[in-house]
């Protein structure tokens, strides 16, 4: 049996409003393996955007554990949580997220200032990177000058750069038309099928059916986990031009 | 290291992202620290300006005079040129040189314009004390005081008003001095450089003639003792000296006996300059104060317009150190090129109107850091709260920002 990445374990989130208390998790129990490509699956409400930021370490559980490899994210505090999400983590977003006016060679080294690796180090593996989502020519690139495809390879390269133990994606292809939406999941596979742990919330059923383990939430309980056999990319969508 | 770097590049960036504002921020420092600059430079120009020109008067000179009884003056509380000699020899040695304060106006009657002449009268030891430049001829003496001599010794300028020339020695002035008709043999010519401010201040160089020549020495009195002191001689005591030594001589107690002292004068007015320029600097440092504030104001729009930005950083695992250092780096840069540029700008203020009004100017590299180091504390000072604002920002608030 391979390591579980993610160990959620009765884990509950209660937003206190004031005026009422909102549960957004009820008891939820989880193990993702590694190597495991799995979507999360919920209709808006359904609690999967809460558990996407307990999964990013971005937020804590109210109660219950939650275990990243081996080290235990309930009981860490803001400055532990900010090193963890450096070094564990790679975020891609919906909306890209790459810093305006800051090429996309920048946006890529970004982790690994933080991560205060040197110099030199910094630009061979953003450099690296960009060349394995494809975009090895667009380094110098600002990113209002890159397509919708474009940028969100700049963001998985830029989630990449410091080896994460897992690729978390928050409706990564929600602003991108068919073919680009196509190229990214392709991309994920392909990360995947190098042994890249890969974790998508989504609400389209033809995003999930890429992965090969889909969660669904409901009501911010989950209602079910299954495992499927996945889309393989079709060879014709390969090179297609994402303009 | 890299880090520092990383931020200051950041900074840059950012700031060359919004010129026109980084710039207006900026202003406000600029005009603080230029003002605070110019002020206090003024001030210090004016303080050493003052101070040359005391020093031009005799820093050594002092005036004496006894404190008329009941309101009263009794002719013993005159001064005589006989006083002269016994305050001399009872100082032995401590006082250089002493007269009876005596001025005169000659005038030159010519067909066009009159010149007007102004002359000091001189004592023995004139010589010795005189700080001025001889170009022709000489000083005058001794000989020319105890012989009573028609002599004088003329400012250059003078001389070229009469002559046309510098060179005028032996050659006989007739003026009417005091109702009087007079001819003068000039001795010596002197020059003595002088700024217009300095002009403005102490006048015209004015020509020497012996006392005795002008007045009738016998029984000429005075109200004022005018006194140089040895350059060598222990002010403090040679003060005191003098005070008995007249006190005695008049019959008088001490305390009656009133002195004013140039080095005093001179004190006191570097004193109350001195204080003017710190208190209008003080103000001058308030408009810094608003410069600061101006930046803070900025840096809170900054850090607002940017919560998405902190939010991606955030979650790309920068501490919350990092996004201070980030915020703080960027006001520090903006207050620290505000105080470049001010202190520029302030020096060439000073620099310019040191040539407008002909004064030399004093910089004091101590204010120059002061103002540029309290920018940059300005800086880091009123950045620190946006800056702590910003490294405490939730970050999935900051994300879900639009």
């Amino acid at each position: 049996m391979s390591k579980a990445v993610i160990r959620l374990t009765d884990v509950s989130k209660t937003y206190d409003t004031g005026a009422i208390q909102v549960q957004a998790l009820k008891h939820v129990d989880l193990v993702i393996n590694e190597g495991e490509f799995v979507a999360i699956m919920g209709q808006s409400g359904s609690g999967k955007s809460t558990l996407m930021n307990i999964l990013g370490c971005l937020d804590r559980p109210t109660s219950g554990k939650f275990y990243l490899g081996e080290d235990d994210v309930s009981v860490m505090d803001p400055k532990e949580l900010a090193t963890v999400r450096n070094k564990k983590i790679g975020f891609v977003f919906q909306s890209f997220n790459l810093i305006p006016r800051t090429t996309a060679l920048k946006n890529v080294e970004l982790p690994m200032i933080y991560a205060r690796r040197p110099k030199t180090e910094r630009r061979r593996q953003a450099e690296a990177l960009l060349a394995r989502v494809g975009l090895a020519d667009r380094g110098d690139h600002l990113p209002n000058e890159l397509s919708g495809g474009q940028k969100q390879r700049v963001a998985i390269a830029r989630a990449l750069v410091n080896q994460p133990q897992m690729l978390l994606a928050d409706e990564p292809t929600g602003n991108l038309d068919t073919g680009s939406s196509l190229e990214i999941m392709e991309l994920f596979t392909a990360l995947n099928s190098e042994g890249v742990t890969v974790v998508v919330v989504t609400h389209e059923e033809e995003i999930a059916a890429y992965c090969g383990r889909v969660v669904r939430f409901k009501d911010g309980q989950l209602i079910s986990d299954l495992l499927q056999e996945p889309v393989r990319p079709a060879a014709a969508a390969k090179g297609g031009d994402d303009r | 290291m890299t880090m520092l770097l990383e931020n200051f590049i950041m900074s840059l960036q950012a700031i060359r992202a919004n010129k026109m504002r980084s710039l207006l921020t900026m202003l406000g420092v600029i005009i603080g620290i230029s003002s605070v600059i110019t002020i206090v430079s003024i001030g210090d120009s004016m303080r050493n300006f003052m101070t040359d020109q005391y020093k031009d008067v005799g820093i050594n000179r002092a005036m004496v005079y006894t404190r008329p009884l009941d309101g009263f003056y009794s002719d013993s509380d005159y001064f005589t040129v006989d006083d002269l000699d016994i305050v001399l020899e009872a100082m032995n040695g401590d006082l250089a040189y002493a007269d009876l304060n005596g001025w005169s106006n000659g005038t030159i009657k010519r067909k066009s314009l009159d010149i007007n002449v102004e002359m000091q009268e001189v004592a023995k030891h004139f010589e010795s004390i005189a700080n001025v430049k001889i170009i022709e001829g000489r000083m005058i003496n001794d000989a020319d005081i105890n012989g009573r001599r028609p002599h004088i010794v003329l400012p250059e300028k003078t001389a070229l008003e009469i002559f046309g020339t510098a060179k005028c020695t032996g050659k006989v002035i007739e003026m009417e001095v005091e109702g009087e008709r007079r001819e003068l043999t000039v001795v010596g010519v002197y020059r003595k450089e002088m700024s217009a401010a300095s002009l403005m201040l102490l006048g015209n160089p004015t020509a020497y003639v012996p006392y005795s020549y002008i007045r009738n020495a016998d029984n000429h009195m005075t109200f004022y003792l005018n006194v140089y002191f040895a350059d060598d001689a222990d002010k403090e005591a040679g003060y005191r000296r003098l005070t008995n030594v007249i006190a005695r001589m008049k019959n008088r107690q001490p305390e009656e006996i009133r002195m004013h002292t140039v080095a005093e004068e001179m004190q006191q007015v570097d004193m109350v300059l001195g204080s003017l320029s710190l208190a209008v600097g003080a103000i001058a440092a308030i408009s810094l104060l608003v410069g600061g504030i101006g930046i803070m104001n900025i840096m809170l729009v900054s850090v607002t317009e940017r919560t998405r930005e902190i939010g991606i950083r955030k979650a790309l695992g920068a501490q919350p150190w990092d996004i201070k250092f980030q915020f703080l780096t960027e006001s520090a840069i903006i207050s620290a090129a505000g105080g470049i540029i001010g202190t520029t700008f302030g020096l060439a203020t000073v620099l310019i109107l040191g040539k407008v009004v002909d004064i030399a100017v004093v910089v004091n590299p101590g204010t120059v850091l002061l103002a540029v180091a309290f920018s940059a504390a300005v800086g880091i000072g009123f950045g620190f709260y946006p800056a702590s604002k910003a490294a405490n920002a939730d970050p999935i608030e900051a994300l879900r920002y639009e």
